[in-house]
C-alpha cells in the first residue's frame, strides 16, 4: 500500500514541479547560449536577465516544492480530501510515511535539478577550474578529498531541507490539534520546531564542549586561531548526526501524534 | 456479532458536548434512517464511525473490532462534502479507487457514469457541483461492502436528482449490506427505511422499526418527527 | 403498474393492498411468475425488506405461492381469486352505501341512483 500512496503523492507534487524543472532548465540553456553569443550590449543585458531568471527559478523550485508538499499534507489530512484519505483501508503509519518519503524524494530531485541548471548555465573551463580550486582548497584545509567535501556539502543541504520539511509537518500536526486558528498555529509551531532543532543542535554541541575544551573553542571567539581543522570536522560530524537523530525523533513523534487520530472539520 | 455497535459514546469540543452517551446497534441487511435536525450530532456520529474524529470516551465496534483498517474495508462512506482530488480526471479517480479498495467494482461504476452521459476523461474540477456529488455517490455505491453510510445524500437537491439518488442507492447496494442514511428531509426517504433512529441534542431519543412506529402512532415518520421537535 | 403510498400507514400493508388489487383484477395474471423481490422493490421504490414482508403476507393469504428455487407465482386457484374479488367488491359497496346513508339517502334511492349511473 505504501507504494500506491507514494505513487499518488509523487504524481501530485511532480505534476507542477516538473514544469518548474523544465522552465529552469530551458532558462539555463538560454543563459548559456546567450552568454556564448555575448557580443553586444543588448545581448549581454538579455543574458543577465536570463541568468537572473534561472537563479530565481532555482529558489522557486525549492519554495514550490516545500509549499506543494505541505499544501498536499494539509489538504489530504485535514481538508475536504481528508474524508477520503482517512477512510482508505490503510494505516496512519503508511499515510504519514508516504507523505514524508515523497517530500524528501522530491526535495532530492529538486536539488539535483538545481545543480544541473547551474552546470548548464555557468559551466566553462574557467568556472570549472574555479570550482575545482575552491573544492581543492576546502579539501586541503579540511585535510580531506574533494569528493568527500562534495558529499558533505550535499548532505548538509539535504538535511537542512529535510529538517525544514519535517518541522513543517510537525507544525501542521500540532497546529491542527486545536480547534481554532489552525493555520496560524501550524505556521508558528513549524517555525518554532525549526528553531528548536537548530537551537538544540547548538546546545548539545555546547554541552559536549563543556567536557571537551577543543570543541569549546567553537564558541569562544577570543581564541579563534586555535580552531583546528579537526574541531570543525568533529563539529560538522556531530551536527550531521544530531540532525539525523532529531529528524528521526520528530518523525517518530509525528507518527505518534498522527496515530492518535485526527479531528477533521 | 453486530455489524456496528456504539457503546457509551461521548464527544465534545472544548468541553462543549456534542454527543452524549450514544448507544447503538446496527444489524445486517437493514436500511436505517438517522434522523435529526441539523447540528444535533448526526454528522459527528458518522464521522466518529469513519475515524474522522476521535471519541472523547466510549467504544465503536465494527464486526466486533475497533475502527481501523478492517472497518474501513467494509464501510463505504458518502460524506456531505466532495472529497475528490479535483485535479484528477474521472478515469484517474476510478483507478485510485481500484488501487485502494479491493471491493470496488469498476465496471459497475463505469456503467453508471456512462448513464450520466459523463466522459471518462473529464476533469473533476470541470464538472458542476451536482455532477461531482453524483459521481461521488456512484463511487461509494460501486463498492461491495457490508455497510454504506450516506450523510445527507438528499441535502438541497431538486426532485429529479432526488429520484436519481434514491434509485442509485436502491439499485446498487449489496443485498446483505446495511445502509445508514442521515437526513433531516424525512418525507423524501421514509418509505425505504426499515428502522429509524431519532437523534436530538446529541442523544438518541427514539429507535424503532419504521412500520411499527407508523402503526403505533398512526402517522408518517415525518409527522411524528415534526410533532416531537415542533419544527 | 403504479404504486402510490401515503406515509401515514405501514408501507408493507399498502403494498399488500395494491398488489392484491393487481392480482384480483388480472393485471398480474393468474399463474404468472412474479419478478424477484429486488426487482419489485426497485419498481415500487421501496426497501427490499418491506417488499419481502408484503410478499410473505400475500403468501399467507395464498394469493401467491413459492415454487422452490424458481421464484414466486400468482395462484392458479380461480375460486380463491373470485373469493377475494367478491370480498373486495362487497367492502367497496358497503363503504359506498354507508357514505350515501350518511348523506341521508335510503336504500331504494341508492339502488335507483346506481341503476341510472351504471348504464
Amino acid at each position: 500500500m505504501l507504494s500506491k500512496c507514494l505513487k499518488y503523492d509523487l504524481k501530485y507534487i511532480y505534476k507542477v514541479l516538473i514544469v518548474f524543472y523544465l522552465i529552469d532548465i530551458v532558462f539555463a540553456c538560454f543563459t548559456r547560449v546567450l552568454f556564448y553569443f555575448d557580443n553586444s550590449f543588448i545581448l549581454h543585458i538579455i543574458a543577465l536577465i536570463s541568468s537572473g531568471t534561472t537563479i530565481s527559478f532555482m529558489f522557486s523550485i525549492v519554495i514550490n516544492n516545500l509549499m506543494r508538499v505541505w499544501a498536499r499534507f494539509i489538504k489530504n489530512i485535514y481538508g475536504d480530501e481528508s474524508y477520503l484519505t482517512h477512510t482508505l483501508p490503510i494505516s496512519k503509519n503508511t499515510i504519514y510515511t508516504s507523505k514524508f518519503l515523497s517530500s524528501i524524494i522530491t526535495m532530492f530531485t529538486s536539488i539535483l535539478v538545481i545543480i544541473l541548471c547551474i552546470f548548464i548555465a555557468y559551466y566553462s573551463e574557467y568556472n570549472l577550474e574555479l570550482l575545482k580550486n575552491t573544492l581543492q582548497f576546502f579539501a586541503t584545509v579540511m585535510n580531506s578529498t574533494t569528493i568527500k567535501v562534495i558529499i558533505t556539502a550535499f548532505l548538509c543541504l539535504f538535511l537542512e531541507f529535510t529538517t525544514i520539511l519535517q518541522a513543517g509537518f510537525t507544525g501542521i500536526l500540532l497546529g491542527h490539534r486545536s480547534n481554532n486558528l489552525k493555520m496560524a498555529k501550524s505556521v508558528l509551531y513549524g517555525f518554532l520546531n525549526y528553531l528548536f532543532v537548530v537551537a538544540i543542535s547548538v546546545l548539545i554541541i555546547y554541552i559536549i564542549g563543556l567536557f571537551n575544551p577543543n570543541i569549546m573553542a567553537l564558541f569562544n571567539s577570543n581564541i579563534n586561531n586555535t580552531l583546528t581543522v579537526d574541531i570543525v570536522k568533529t563539529a560538522l560530524f556531530l551536527g550531521i548526526c544530531l540532525y539525523i537523530i532529531l529528524i528521526s525523533i520528530y518523525y517518530y513523534i509525528d507518527i505518534k501524534i498522527f496515530k492518535k487520530g485526527v479531528n477533521v472539520d | 456479532m453486530e455489524l456496528l455497535e456504539c457503546k457509551h459514546i461521548y464527544k465534545g469540543y472544548d468541553k462543549k458536548p456534542v454527543l452524549k452517551d450514544i448507544n447503538l446497534k446496527i444489524p445486517r441487511g437493514k436500511i436505517i434512517g438517522l434522523l435529526g435536525k441539523n447540528g444535533m450530532g448526526k454528522t459527528t456520529l458518522i464521522k466518529l464511525i469513519n475515524d474522522l474524529l476521535i471519541p472523547t470516551s466510549g467504544e465503536i465496534l465494527v464486526n466486533g473490532k475497533e475502527v481501523g483498517i478492517e472497518s474501513k474495508k467494509i464501510i463505504s462512506y458518502l460524506p456531505e462534502r466532495t472529497y475528490l482530488d479535483k485535479s484528477m480526471t474521472i478515469k484517474q479517480t476510478l483507478d485510485y479507487f481500484t488501487d485502494f479498495y479491493d471491493n470496488f467494482d469498476i465496471e459497475k461504476a463505469k456503467k453508471l457514469i456512462k448513464d450520466l452521459d459523463l466522459e471518462i476523461d473529464t476533469k473533476i474540477s470541470k464538472m458542476s457541483k451536482g455532477m461531482q456529488e453524483k459521481l461521488q455517490l456512484i463511487l461509494v455505491m460501486s463498492r461491495n461492502v457490508e455497510l454504506y453510510i450516506l450523510d445527507e445524500p438528499l441535502g438541497g437537491v431538486d426532485p429529479a436528482t432526488r429520484d436519481y439518488i434514491l434509485d442509485t442507492i436502491l439499485n446498487n447496494f449489496n443485498e446483505d449490506a446495511s445502509i445508514i442514511i442521515s437526513t433531516h428531509l424525512i418525507s423524501d426517504i421514509e418509505r425505504i427505511l426499515d428502522e429509524v433512529i431519532f437523534i436530538d441534542k446529541g442523544k438518541i431519543i427514539l429507535s424503532s422499526d419504521a412500520d411499527k412506529l407508523r402503526e403505533k402512532e398512526n402517522s408518517s415518520i415525518d409527522e411524528i418527527f415534526r410533532r416531537m421537535f415542533k419544527c | 403498474m403504479n404504486f402510490i403510498f401515503d406515509n401515514d400507514r405501514p408501507i408493507y400493508i399498502q403494498l399488500v393492498e395494491q398488489l392484491e388489487i393487481y392480482i384480483i383484477s388480472g393485471q398480474i395474471k393468474s399463474g404468472e411468475k412474479l419478478p424477484s423481490v429486488r426487482e419489485l422493490a426497485l419498481k415500487t421504490k421501496v426497501n427490499p425488506n418491506t417488499m419481502q414482508k408484503a410478499l410473505v403476507e400475500l403468501e399467507d393469504l395464498k394469493l401467491i405461492y413459492t415454487e422452490r428455487t424458481n421464484g414466486k407465482y400468482v395462484t392458479k386457484d380461480q375460486k380463491l381469486l373470485d373469493k377475494f374479488k367478491d370480498k373486495y367488491a362487497r367492502e367497496k359497496t358497503k363503504k359506498y352505501i354507508n357514505e350515501m346513508q350518511e348523506l341521508g339517502f335510503i336504500d331504494p334511492e341508492i339502488i335507483e341512483i346506481l341503476k341510472e349511473e351504471s348504464i
